[in-house]
């Protein structure tokens, strides 16, 4: 079975001026949960894959007016 | 400035995964299901027998049961076997928030053997609410270590289900029979202090240049961020042991030049004019930005927080001022636990006499 990547959670850290995400990851064996920062440009920058796909899913968010500003 | 030294493009100071810490933090993992596995792998560099584990939770709620046992790994598989290493090593507990010991309730008799591989394989027994584990982290190359790099199972009762987390390095630390804690290639910090930069508020690294040695540096490297809007440019200084500036120790960048790239965390390279000699003794290198007003615009350090200073590097530490204008002596606190992410960065290394010994990163980049 592919590994299969969904996007459970996303909150604003106004210390690191990024978003804490929650990624549940499923390789075959059953779901686990990661919890990280991710930055809007880390698309370009991701390390992997759950990175990646996170930072994808924030900019898709971003594009649909969905995902929460950081405040100045 | 004259051709680059011998040493150029080396560093002393924060090592690479400390800085992963500073500028990603430290992922979480859920091991609040039943049969979540998570193993750290090491190789033994002594006989030594393992007395305590510390890993550290971010979050437990009504906590179930979590085991940690140290395994034999299996040379074809590179997984942990399931074999204890010696049949004391083992330890069931109900989690607990913050760093919290494993301490094995009799201590391994078997002895370790140097040059081979282990896992510190942890498994959920019973399925609590919230067991959250301040697990390891991601990041570029210099953050992994093979065969350190982290091994996690959604059913790690079945061991050939652990498979590599990427980049990753586990966070624990491992006390020996002799009581000496290490953190052998894991990371040892879980989570970071937030340093505000602004009008005399100052921070920084607390240095010693061992004896016999002198150091020309040619400027600082740091991870940085800023907050809000700063209304200063952000300096660094070296300050000697009497709180003098040392001479030619100083570089001042724009905030027009960081405004951008600081949005979020990042490397600042500060340099200098030319190379300063720094002889054996101590000093701070220490960032300040007078003409920013307050915590909320401001630039910032972050400073990952050891285990314990046991597991810190006692000659590079945290320091920070609330008043870095004071008439010498300045008043500076000294975090002994906390190890900040700055780097000197060298030009040569000089030596002569007596036995110190010192360490310093060759040539390593992105730190």
């Amino acid at each position: 079975m592919a590994t299969s990547l969904s996007l459970k959670s996303v909150g604003v850290n106004t210390d690191r001026n990024c978003y804490d995400v929650l990624v549940e990851v499923d390789r075959g064996d059953g779901p686990q949960l990661f919890g990280f920062m991710v930055s809007l440009d880390q698309v370009d920058r991701a390390f992997d894959d759950m990175e990646l796909f996170a930072a994808q899913e924030l900019a898709e968010m971003r594009m649909a007016g969905t995902l929460p500003e950081i405040p100045d | 400035m004259a051709s680059p030294g011998a040493n150029f493009g080396d560093q002393i100071g924060g090592s690479p995964l400390c800085t992963t810490v500073a500028l990603s933090g430290v992922t979480t993992s859920s091991m609040t299901a039943l049969n979540t596995g998570w193993c750290a792998r090491f190789i033994a560099r002594d006989s030594r027998d393992i007395a305590t584990v510390y890993v550290n939770w971010s979050a437990v709620t009504a906590a179930g049961v979590v085991e940690l046992r140290i395994e034999t790994i299996d040379a074809t598989t590179g997984k942990p076997t399931g074999t204890l290493y010696d049949a004391n090593a083992t330890k069931a507990q109900a989690p607990v928030a913050g760093w919290q010991a494993f301490t094995f309730a009799a201590l391994p008799t078997t002895g370790l053997t140097a040059g081979t591989e282990y896992g510190i394989v942890m498994l959920t027994t019973t399925a609590g609410t919230t067991h959250t584990l301040r697990s390891h982290i991601t990041g570029t190359s210099p953050s992994q270590t093979y065969p350190s790099i982290l091994l996690t199972a959604a059913d790690g009762t079945t061991r050939t289900n652990f498979a590599e987390v990427a980049t990753s390095a586990p966070c624990c630390t491992v006390v020996f029979e002799d009581g000496a804690e290490e953190p052998l290639e894991f990371i040892q910090w879980a989570t970071s202090t937030t340093y505000n930069i602004f009008g005399t508020n100052a921070s920084g690294s607390k240095i010693i240049v061992p004896a016999n040695t002198t150091w020309n540096v040619r400027g600082i490297r740091a991870v940085l961020t800023k907050n809000g809007t700063p209304a200063g440019d952000l300096r660094v200084r070296i300050f000697n042991s009497s709180d003098a500036a040392v001479s030619g120790a100083t570089c001042t960048v724009d905030k027009d030049s960081l405004s951008t790239g600081l949005a979020s965390v990042r490397y600042t390279v500060f340099p200098f004019a030319a190379p300063v000699a720094l002889t054996a003794g101590t000093y701070r290198a220490v960032f300040d930005s007078a003409s920013s007003a307050n915590s909320s615009n401001c630039w910032r350090q972050f400073a990952p927080i050891g285990r314990s200073s046991a597991v810190v590097d006692s000659g590079h530490i945290m320091t920070s001022t609330a008043d870095v204008t004071a008439v010498p002596p300045i008043t500076w606190t000294d975090t002994a636990t906390e190890e900040p992410t700055i780097s000197l960065l060298l030009d040569t290394v000089s030596a002569s006499g007596g036995t110190s010994g010192m360490l310093y990163i060759p040539c390593l980049n992105g730190t």
